[in-house]
């Protein structure tokens, strides 16, 4: 059973005098604990579909099922909560919110669940870092960490609310390749033992072969 | 990049909007202020045709009869001649060039005994409304009040020796009273037909306070009977506190006559000005509020505005811009913001000048306040803007397209 | 809570420029809102010897007119004063007293003359106004009525006059007259407007000082009206009577002209109006309300825009949150909340400076020549639930206008531009 299926998946954005296509007609289907990666060239619509299976944005046409889940409709609310308990996310630029440190960084998606304790969050922060191996810095601020231990931090963020889906957009590409290499690890550690699905967007080859299978987009198609 | 620019001019595009609208309100409410501290100062630098300085005040006072401190008279003595001891003895006092007595006659005295005069002709009585002031003719030399056609206060205490009169011209005329002119140099009648009095000439009118207008006239009247209750001494030149110090218990009482709450005239001047002031201080306070508020919000946006730029600020710096180049447009726009605002609120200004929808009376003045709402609102800018545009000029461009 | 307070302390320290502004902005605005309804509330609050101020009218003044070219108006005789104000239905206690002081010397047992501030009161005054007795009792209406030459004095006035001497039972000389001292009080403060005086002199009904005419003289009436009694009911008691006195002055022709008399606190407070006019409370209630306006909208739009440039650089941060499950409602809610706290500190030293401020400048409430620089508020009249409950509800209109906007724009932020800036 796909946990994510996307059919009939097109956007196309509307300014006052052109009309750009980002996607046109997209069906995939992506299994429970599968680790996808999508390439392709710049501009060719990668980021807005991870943006639409997101749920950050709406297809123009189509239809969008996450974990057996239509969303053709559903308030912001609705949608808020949703992402919440099953979306992980992972950002190229890290965006982790520069005023608070590490250990308030990764609770964060906690803070927005409903009847979870404070002592509950703690613990669950606890537990990420330290399998992240992150712990020593749950008092730093973002700025006095390393490109490679701001990602470790968000992804723990996207780990944190043990998420049945990540959705990675171009994680290593701030980083240099050895600290890209350990996010990989990470990201297959992740997938191996808890059975998370990840969808990832990157340009680098070597990195999408590793994982079990490669979408090619060209100019809002997929071609492979 | 271009999306960025667009962006970055929408951004403050929002900021502008709301400078503006800030701008504009406290250039209203500005204008309104000083418009109203205008009117006061006009009013305030009108001639009072009196010497406001050096006067010592005091109530006069007679022991009642039942009073074990009551002092019987002889047949030479009454309360009247005590009182003129007391007065002969105040002359006396090395700090005293003038005493003075009256009655409803003090300046900065809320009270309004209104009465009117009355030119019988054989076709119709023509009337004269006005304050009456009652005094002893010394009283002239205490206030140092002015004839109309340059009397000194000698000659004009001589009219009133004489048992003669002296009124003042109306300061808000009122098409319905006749012209005092017409009652210089007659014989007229003061409150009922019996009391007849001739006009000598015309004085400044003693208003009740100095930013208040004559309602109607003044007349001086001779005391005729009445117990003047006020006394009023002129000291010599910087002398009130050492008069007020200098008096003993004698000095002050003189058989059953005394006299007590002396103060000096500043004193009753701040206290008859007291609410007037208040509102002259609250309106200062405000409007300086409103200034720093001003300066905060131009600081504030402006040092925004040059973190947000500083990129941009390289490139120009980069292609030849000199740093005062990049002052100078920060300082600018600032302006071209003030000008926006100010033109809307000029309008809004004559607007409410047009309808009469505020209460203050329309000078010229009130016109020439809206540029000078303009110069302080400008000066506010400039000053608010100096610091981060002189931040924004010591951009070092090598670094700050580097960290771009 | 606590990342919000991490984010501004962040700001402080990121941001400390702009963290000043927002924070003297906030507390300049509600130090002079502060002041201004301060200064209202101590012409309002109750407190000794006026602690009657919510239950006490004031029957002042008497206008008459004479076919409308001749206006008389002034306080009242004690004859007029009594036909219009004794005995009202819901009125427990009815006091005729003069409320303007005369400047008084008086002598006590020592050899100089001091300077005193003297009141003429009835024995019902102190049943109204609470004016502690030291030593020695209050007046009789016997002696109130006979004219009994005796005074009761204040603490300062005890000490000037009498040194150690025991003033009770002593005489002292008032404006050249002898009086029996029968009782001290405690002093009071010249902002009692009402109450206050160094020295209480029997109103005797027929005192010649006190009368200018049949129909005018200095005389005004007090009345401590029973708990839960409307004033309405009682004006419109004291309505009828002016009816009945219109029809007994018909025959000379005049008639009087009503000014809504009895007063409450609100209108003493602000000064009572000539004698000759309706108060209006009304004008200085809008006049108050347009500077509150102005004081909070103007900062408020420096607020807001400040808000709004510091919103923009956490755009970001907000677009993750939504991707996290933030809804928008409670981006608003966080960001409202988070510059609440803001607001508050600021306003917390607005509040500080302005009670400080209120406190030690008597030129706030009436010239000093008239109240002497040591007329103070007592503190617990400024800060007390009341001014604490504006200053809370102050701040929370100063943020809900400058935040709003900010917040809302920032929650409508489209989370995929937001995350994709830079």
């Amino acid at each position: 059973m796909s946990i994510i299926r996307l059919s009939g998946i097109s956007k196309v954005y509307h300014t006052k005098e052109i009309e750009t296509t980002a996607l046109e007609n997209i069906n995939i289907n992506v299994e429970r604990g599968e680790f996808v990666s999508i390439m392709g060239p710049s501009g060719c619509g990668k980021s807005t579909l991870l943006n639409i299976i997101g749920l950050l944005d709406r297809p123009t046409t189509g239809s969008i099922e996450l974990l057996g889940r239509s969303f053709d409709t559903g308030s912001d609310g609705d949608l808020a909560h949703f992402r919440n308990e099953n979306l992980g996310f992972v950002f190229q630029s890290f965006h982790l919110i520069p005023s608070l440190n590490v250990a308030a960084n990764v609770e964060l998606p906690l803070t927005y669940r409903s009847g979870m304790h404070a002592a509950e969050r703690r613990r669950r922060v606890q537990e990420v870092l330290e399998r992240l191996e992150m712990s020593h810095r749950i008092k730093h601020l973002p700025s006095q960490l390393s490109g490679g231990q701001c990602q470790r931090v968000a992804i723990a963020r996207a780990m944190v609310g043990r998420p049945a889906i990540i959705l990675a957009d171009e994680p290593t590409g701030n980083l240099d390749s050895k600290m890209g290499a350990e996010v990989m690890a990470l990201l297959h550690k992740l997938n191996k033992e808890d059975g998370t699905t990840i969808v990832m967007v990157t340009h680098n080859e070597a990195q999408a072969l590793e994982t079990d299978r490669i979408i090619r987009f060209f100019d809002g198609r997929v071609i492979s | 990049m271009k999306r960025h620019l667009l962006a970055q001019m929408r951004n403050e595009w929002s900021s502008n909007i709301w400078m503006i609208v800030e701008l504009f309100i406290v250039s209203v409410v500005l204008w309104f202020i000083f418009a109203t501290l205008a009117m006061y100062y006009s009013m305030y630098k009108v001639d009072k045709g009196w010497d406001s300085h050096d006067i010592c005040l005091a109530s006069t006072n007679v022991v009642p009869q039942d009073s074990p401190h009551y002092h019987p008279y002889d047949s030479t003595s009454t309360p009247r001649t005590d009182l003129q001891l007391l007065v002969n003895n105040l002359r006396n006092n090395e700090y005293v060039e003038a005493v003075g007595l009256g009655q409803n006659a003090l300046p900065y005295n809320y009270n309004y005994y209104g009465t009117s005069m009355g030119l019988v002709t054989p076709d119709t009585t023509f009337m004269y409304y006005a304050n009456r002031r009652m005094m002893s003719p010394d009283m002239f030399k205490v206030f140092r009040i002015e004839g109309a056609n340059g009397e000194t206060p000698e000659q004009l205490a001589e009219i009133l020796e004489r048992d003669q009169v002296i009124i003042s011209g109306y300061e808000l005329f009122d098409e319905n009273l006749s012209d005092p002119d017409r009652f210089i140099g007659q014989q007229v009648f003061i409150g009922d037909t019996a009391s007849v009095f001739y006009v000598a000439t015309k004085a400044y009118g003693m208003r009740r306070s100095d930013y208040e207008p004559l309602r109607g006239g003044v007349v001086y009247t001779p005391l005729g009977g009445i117990w003047p209750r006020e006394l009023a001494v002129r000291v010599k030149p910087g002398m009130s506190e050492k008069f007020l110090q200098s008096l003993t218990h004698d000095d002050k009482q003189v058989g059953n006559v005394y006299i007590n709450n002396l103060r000096t005239i500043e004193a009753e001047r701040e206290n008859a000005h007291y609410d007037i002031n208040v509102s002259i201080r609250n309106f200062i306070i405000c409007a300086s509020f409103l200034l720093l508020v001003i300066f905060l919000s131009f600081l504030g946006t402006f040092w925004f505005r040059t973190q947000e730029r500083t990129s941009e600020i390289a490139i120009r710096i980069t292609n030849g811009a000199t740093r005062r180049d990049i002052f100078a447009r920060f300082v600018g726009e600032g302006l071209g913001l003030l000008v926006i605002a100010t033109v809307a609120a000029a309008i809004v200004d004559i607007l409410l000048i047009k309808y009469d929808t505020l209460p203050i009376e329309i000078t010229s003045l009130t016109y020439y306040v809206i540029p000078f709402v303009f110069i302080l609102l400008s000066a506010m800018t400039v000053a608010a803007i100096w610091t981060p545009a002189s931040k924004a000029m010591k951009i070092d461009p090598a670094s700050a397209l580097k960290d771009q | 809570m606590k990342t919000k307070l991490l984010q501004i302390l962040y700001d402080v320290r990121h941001q400390p420029v702009i963290a000043w502004v927002t924070f003297i902005a906030t507390a300049l605005s509600i130090f002079l809102i502060m002041v201004v309804v301060m200064m209202q509330r101590v012409s309002v609050v109750p407190f000794a010897p006026e602690s009657c101020r919510d239950r006490l009218l004031l029957g002042a003044y008497i206008h008459v007119s004479d076919d409308g070219h001749n206006d008389s108006s002034a306080p009242m005789s004690y004859e007029i004063a009594r036909k219009l104000y004794e005995g009202l239905d819901g009125v427990e206690h009815t006091s005729f007293f003069i409320r303007d002081w005369d400047p008084v010397d008086v002598k006590g047992t020592k050899n100089e003359y001091i300077t005193a501030k003297s009141r003429f009161v009835d024995a019902e005054f102190f049943n109204i106004f609470d004016h502690k007795l030291l030593q020695g009792r209050f007046f009789t209406p016997e002696e109130v009525k006979a004219g009994i030459p005796v005074a009761i004095i204040s603490e300062r006035i005890a000490r000037e006059a009498f040194g150690d001497d025991n003033p009770v039972g002593a005489t002292i000389i008032i404006a050249q007259k002898d009086y029996r001292v029968c009782g001290v009080v405690a002093d009071s403060s010249p902002l009692a407007s009402t109450a206050f005086a160094d020295i209480f002199r029997v109103a005797w009904p027929e005192n010649p000082e006190l009368y200018y005419g049949d129909m005018f003289g200095r005389f005004y009436a007090g009345l401590l009206v029973a708990d839960g009694v409307d004033f309405e009911s009682v004006r419109e008691q004291v309505r009828r009577r002016y009816d009945e006195l219109d029809s007994e002055l018909a025959p000379e022709g005049k008639k009087t002209v009503y000014h809504g008399s009895p007063f409450d606190q609100e209108v003493i407070g602000a000064g009572l109006s000539g004698s000759n006019v309706t108060p209006d409370v009304g004008s200085a209630r809008r006049m108050r309300y347009i500077i509150y306006a102005i004081l909070l909208i103007v900062p408020a739009i420096n607020l807001s825009s400040m808000l709004h440039s510091r919103m923009r650089r956490r755009v970001s941060e907000i677009g993750v949150r939504r991707a996290y499950g933030c809804t928008r409602s409670r981006i608003v809610f966080d960001i409202i909340s988070e510059n609440f706290i803001v607001t508050l500190a600021g306003g917390f030293i607005g509040v500080a400076a302005g009670v400080i401020f209120a406190y030690s400048y008597s030129g706030l409430y009436g010239s000093v020549a008239t109240l002497g620089p040591e007329a103070r508020p007592e503190i617990g009249a400024l800060l007390n639930w009341t001014t604490i409950g504006i200053a809370v509800g102050l701040c929370f209109i100063l943020n809900i206008i400058s935040a709003s906007v900010p917040a809302i724009q920032a929650a409508r932020v489209n989370p995929v531009e937001a995350i994709n800036k830079k």
